[in-house]
């Protein structure tokens, strides 16, 4: 077969775009992003690359190719090491490979490579299954922590002060908005995995947790992930903290009746709060400008 | 008593109470940073923290901090505090760069359908639950 003379930069990409084609290398030298850049088809893949006596062009292309999927199963499984753990890697790998086809690496960076496994597993789990539900559960707590822990953390940077707060005159305390500190968010579950996560990482063979409603916070201080256990209303109050409402926002979406006790009720909400501060998740406040005014206090605390 | 008037007197209160435990907590995160900044080693504030320095030091249940790995801190009891200090993202992929085999691979050619892939899971997931003594009912059939 002629061989025809390309460009270096063309082969580079055609390359490319051949070895990381999801569907093999026969699929990806057919591929249109294979064909932008040397237009051949499969048949004619020795006039680029050239047999060598014991491999024919495609056995050679598909070492690369191999290869670039084991490097990128071994990143999924550094991601995930304890789902990892909760399948088995060769069980792992499996939904792994299904996992590249769908969503293949598209980031300049592998740390975003698992940022829709968790959906993958959902989209494809068996219906109707809590075990498979537990699964989808525990790659997303396993992605968030990576995420809090590759992600911007409090180190370094100050957190809200009593001074400041005590500094806030009463009557404009429920105006208040809390800046997040850097990485705190929640995460709602539809299993406590939390627990059964702890139990993986520790080495302990466990049973996944039977289906139930989990709350929870994460942040990183002291590069560390720290992971909260939330109630069901306290989730709700802090994400919206955290979402920009302010505290009287905040506290409205706490359900009060007639028969509520609400001194029972003010211990909880001051509990959380104080639990979410003492936890370092507010940097800085915002108060609005009363009309007229120039820099809100928070201008002044968030410096 | 009208219902409007007991909660918005109902309402100040609970953002009374918000505002003194977020008041009361910043004063106690305040407290640990100054005890903190006062008594670790300045090292643990550089940036490559990842290098053999372990910030879950002093937690008794503290592993170790390698790159390679994951380090997991105490577990108190208002919080888990799971520590994922690896250098996760550094220095690439694999030990062995350059290696081209698929050998250990598993899976990096097999044609995977998702539905055989559960299957397995389901087949593990019975026998954990065999092993631990646990009863579980029959998978639902595919709708």
């Amino acid at each position: 077969m002629r061989k025809v003379q390309h460009r270096f930069e063309c082969i580079q990409l055609w390359m490319q775009a051949v070895i990381t084609h999801p569907g093999g290398v026969l699929e990806g030298v057919n591929a249109r992003e294979s064909r932008m850049h040397i237009d051949i088809d499969a048949r004619e893949i020795e006039t680029v690359i050239t047999p060598s006596s014991a491999m024919g062009s495609v056995d050679r292309l598909e070492i690369y190719a191999k290869a670039y999927f084991a490097r990128l199963l071994e990143c999924l499984r550094a991601v995930f090491p304890i789902l990892t753990r909760a399948l088995g890697e060769e069980l792992f790998d499996e939904f792994a490979v299904g996992y590249l086809e769908k969503y293949p690496s598209s980031s300049y960076t592998l740390n975003r490579l698992g940022e829709n496994f968790s959906r993958y597993l959902d989209e494809t789990r068996p219906p109707d299954e809590s075990w498979a539900k537990v699964l989808v559960d525990l790659a997303k707590l396993e992605w968030t922590i990576g995420e809090v822990f590759d992600g911007p953390g409090s180190e370094g940077s100050r957190l809200i002060t009593a001074d400041v707060l005590k500094n806030i005159p009463a009557d404009r305390r429920p105006e208040v908005r809390l800046k997040p500190a850097p990485g705190v968010r929640t995460l709602a579950l539809r299993h406590p995995v939390l627990p059964y996560y702890n139990a993986l990482l520790e080495g302990l063979d466990v049973l996944p947790p039977p289906s139930a409603d989990s709350f929870l916070a994460l942040t990183r201080r002291d590069y560390v992930v720290r992971i909260h256990e939330l109630s069901p209303m306290e989730f709700m109050l802090l994400t919206a903290l955290l979402e920009g409402r302010s505290v009287a926002e905040a506290v409205a979406l706490v359900p009060i009746g007639i028969d509520s006790d609400i001194g029972a009720l003010a211990e909880d909400v001051q509990r959380w709060f104080h639990n979410w501060s003492a936890a370092g998740f507010f940097q800085s406040i915002e108060i609005p400008s009363p009309p007229g005014a120039g820099r809100s206090v928070g201008d002044r605390e968030s410096n | 008593m009208k219902k409007n008037e007991l909660s918005r007197r109902d309402f100040s209160k609970l953002t009374m109470a918000a505002f003194g435990g977020l008041l009361a907590g910043a004063g106690v995160a305040q407290a640990a940073d100054d005890k903190k900044t006062g008594k670790k080693n300045p090292l643990l504030y550089e940036p490559h923290v990842c290098r053999g320095l372990n910030t879950c030091k002093g937690k008794s249940k503290g592993k170790d901090n390698s790159c390679a790995g994951m380090g997991a801190c105490a577990t108190v009891e208002a919080h888990s505090c799971t520590g994922k200090n690896a250098c996760r993202g550094q220095g690439g992929c694999g030990a062995k760069p350059g290696e081209n085999a698929c050998k250990g691979m598993g899976g990096c050619e097999v044609p995977i359908t998702k539905d055989a892939t559960w299957k397995k899971t389901r087949k593990r997931f019975e026998e954990v639950m065999t092993a631990e003594g646990k009863k579980f009912g029959d998978a639902p059939k595919k709708s």
